[in-house]
């Protein structure tokens, strides 16, 4: 025995009862609320004879919307055909408006609605039991958005219910970019609804149509993913990665630097040919640097509320190459008003880069004050670990994700500045 | 485990290659025993070797050698 099916309709006309123009509507058996694209009258028919008329929406638009009645697209890889068209505000905030596309998966006889609000769009449908345990959609995770009730605008095209009881809905969002949960409730009665973001570019695309016939975009979405969201965490391990590594190579750097290659004690002796405060030249042992490499040279000078100038010059003893630094070390102390001071410092350090194998000796050229004759220390070291260069690549290597951070501050505070519950609020 | 890392780390692949510059900078400068940021090196004989920074004040311009 076999049964033969009656092929389903994929549309069917009706006659607008205000203006008689034709209407084409594709949810055959489950349409019932139609508002005409012509004049915006909202009627109820569902076979009888005469259709009943709720009002005129004199407040649509005389253009066509940016999905039109009628277009199909392919969705997260399900076709829908745009069947409806409504424009929504927030009762309380009626700045706020939103067009809601009724999307109708022929197929399944599903529906699916795409949001659109400042040119951000949000694909939103029925949760179900089949994806009741996704891990993106717990509600722990999400953060409360908004709380509104909603009035009708206007609306085009076909839907299954009265879209004008919705404004009994009490509608609670909430958000985990780039999922949305709905809330709707009715009494003591719940729906719960789920979204994800869609970019512009995807709507475009499953539309067939140009991405500038879209609505321009404001600001952020309410579960637009921030900039750099898809890459975000493979961000911060590879700059882990890469920290590590570049820590590694400081820490062989530092247990590389080993001895001094000189330490020395010099007393500052006044050169009494000279003006005054002039110290003779001092000339510190030979020391052998086998490789070339950087030198630091460390000076302490033990100076007391005194000062002391020192132009020193690194000397190759084999080819008479010089380095040549000056430092300024000058120390003063006391008690003022019961309350000790320090200022300026006894050491100083100097470093020299790339300074060539061989054999070298310093010269030191001391000035200061009359009389004084500070005792000086010595040290110098081959290979020092350069800390400055470690901070330096580690910036570079932390600037993009810097700089992600920041764009993505500011993306989430451009969001939220849309919702009464803003974290950012300072009031 | 490295190819699931490789495989997480796939949308900064372009990234991580741009990495290479400056791990490469530190490598050479560690190398070299170049100071990156330029030394204290005043003498206009060797400023080639690092380049001078603004850590040092010039002082005299009396040069002796032994």
């Amino acid at each position: 025995m076999s049964a033969t099916a009656t092929p389903r309709p994929e549309s069917a006309q009706l006659n607008c009862p205000a203006c008689g123009t034709s209407i084409t509507y594709y949810d055959v058996e489950g349409s019932e609320y139609y508002a005409c694209p012509n004049c915006h009258t909202y009627f109820q028919w569902s076979g009888e004879e005469k259709p009943k008329v709720f009002g005129k929406y004199d407040q649509a638009p005389r253009t066509s919307p940016a999905l039109p009645i009628g277009a199909v697209g392919t969705l997260l890889g399900r076709m829908f055909r745009v069947v409806g068209v409504v424009s929504r505000r927030e009762a309380n905030h009626p700045q706020y408006s939103w067009r809601e596309y009724q999307l109708f998966e022929a197929g399944t006889r599903q529906y699916a609605q795409l949001a659109e609000f400042d040119g951000h769009w949000t694909l939103i449908w029925a949760a179900s039991k089949q994806d009741a345990d996704r891990e993106e959609y717990k509600l722990p995770d999400f953060k409360l958005f908004n709380k509104y009730q909603s009035r009708v605008n206007w609306a085009l095209g076909e839907f299954d219910w009265d879209i004008e009881t919705d404004s009994n809905l009490h509608v609670t969002e909430y958000i985990k970019p780039p999922y949305l949960l709905v809330q709707e409730q009715r009494g003591n009665e719940k729906n719960w609804y789920r979204g994800r973001h869609v970019a512009p570019q995807e709507v475009a695309e499953a539309f067939h149509i140009s991405r500038s016939a879209l609505p321009s975009q404001y600001g952020t979405g309410a579960v637009e993913p921030a900039p750099g969201s898809k890459s975000w965490g493979a961000l911060w391990a590879l700059t882990g990665l890469v920290l590590a590594a570049l820590l590694a190579m400081q820490l062989v750097l530092v247990v590389r630097t080993g001895k001094p290659l000189l330490s020395q004690t010099i007393q500052v002796v006044p050169d009494t040919t000279a003006a005054p405060g002039t110290g003779r030249v001092l000339v510190s042992p030979s020391f052998t640097l086998d490789h070339q490499a950087a030198l630091q040279v460390d000076l302490t000078a033990s100076l007391s509320n005194q000062w002391l100038e020192l132009p020193v010059s690194l000397v190759n003893e084999q080819t008479g190459q010089g380095f040549e630094f000056t430092k300024n070390i000058e120390f003063y102390s006391g008690v003022e008003g019961g309350e000790s001071w320090v200022e300026g410092g006894r050491d100083a350090d100097a470093v020299l880069s790339r300074v060539p194998a061989g054999r070298y000796h310093l010269n030191f050229y001391p000035f200061t004050e009359k009389g004084v004759t500070p005792e000086l220390q010595v040290t110098v070291w081959a290979d020092p670990a350069l800390p400055s260069n470690f901070f330096v690549v580690a910036g570079l290597v932390l600037l993009l994700p810097m700089v992600q951070v920041f764009r993505r501050s500011r993306h989430e505070r451009r969001r939220w500045a849309n919702s009464d519950y803003n974290p950012y609020a300072t009031e | 485990m490295l190819e699931n890392l490789l495989k997480f780390l796939r949308p900064v692949r372009f990234y991580a290659l741009l990495l290479l510059l400056p791990l490469g900078w530190f490598a050479w400068g560690a190398a070299t025993g170049t100071r990156l940021l330029g030394d204290d090196n005043e003498s206009t004989e060797t400023l080639t070797a690092g380049g001078a920074s603004g850590r040092s004040t010039i002082g005299h311009a009396r040069f002796y050698h032994k």
